[in-house]
């Protein structure tokens, strides 16, 4: 069975609240704004995880260097 | 203030839309408190059944990091998703003046949801309407993710009209 997807319609001008199933427009939209939503956290994953492998390889990179853990978050804080 | 609706989910739906919205009063105030089932926080806004013309600035803080976006899927405040805390609501206050004026309408809003953990967010965001129809109707829904985001029972919106110069004190001219 199909699940109906409702959203409640409150006239203002009468005070009556409706409970009425979403059109095909709106329920197009609704998948629209979800896929856009997916790609847009996917992208915004794959930036963090990015940034997050760049300072673990510039950390590598200090501590190659001589420098104690305390001393790389002075300088990076 | 003047109330001019208010109503309480008492079963899950997409969305609480207000019609036939008054054009008696001079700003509006929209009151949420909202839990929905997606995976995001988002509590988004249509004017005059769409989404189209609208453009926004947010600043939000999580807990643990804070700064700030634009435009995203025009999201005007948060709502509690079902990872948080249970029973839990957001609360969010938008406010829209001059929202009968042949101009685009300026709004803003803030609110903040509820987590027993180390995230939870307060988001402020500033809007534009850019449209010269009156706002007639207006609708809050839950940001759209895989995890759906039907509002649940116990989500409450509020309408509220202000008229100018309805305290009797201040002279309007």
């Amino acid at each position: 069975m199909t699940e109906v997807i409702t959203k409640l319609v409150v006239d203002c001008s009468t005070g009556i609240a409706t409970e009425v199933p979403l059109t095909a427009e709106e329920l197009a939209q609704r998948e629209t704004d979800r896929l856009a939503y997916e790609a847009q956290e996917a992208e915004r994953l794959a930036a963090e995880e990015a940034k997050e492998a760049l300072k673990a390889s510039a950390n590598a990179k200090l501590k190659a260097l001589g420098l104690t853990d305390s001393e790389i978050a002075a300088i990076t804080a | 203030m003047k109330l001019i609706e208010s109503k309480t989910l008492v079963s899950a739906a997409f969305a609480i839309e207000f019609t036939s919205i008054p054009q008696t009063f001079t700003d509006l105030v929209l009151v949420v408190s909202a839990r929905h089932s997606g995976n995001d926080n988002g509590l988004s806004i249509q004017f005059n059944g769409s989404t189209a013309n609208i453009t926004q600035r947010h600043l939000f803080g999580t807990g643990s990091a804070a700064g700030s976006f634009s435009n995203y899927f025009t999201q005007v405040g948060l709502s509690v998703r079902t990872v948080d805390t249970s029973n839990t609501f957001s609360s969010n206050t938008i406010y829209i003046p001059n929202y009968t004026a042949s101009v685009a309408k300026s709004y803003s809003g803030d609110g903040v949801n509820e987590n027993n953990g180390t995230a939870a967010w307060q988001l402020i965001t500033a809007g534009l309407f850019n449209s010269t129809s009156a706002i007639t109707s207006l609708s809050v829904n839950g940001q759209a993710t895989s995890g759906g985001n039907e509002l649940q029972i116990g989500t409450t919106a509020s309408l509220y009209g202000i008229l100018k110069g309805s305290d009797g004190i201040t002279v309007v001219s």
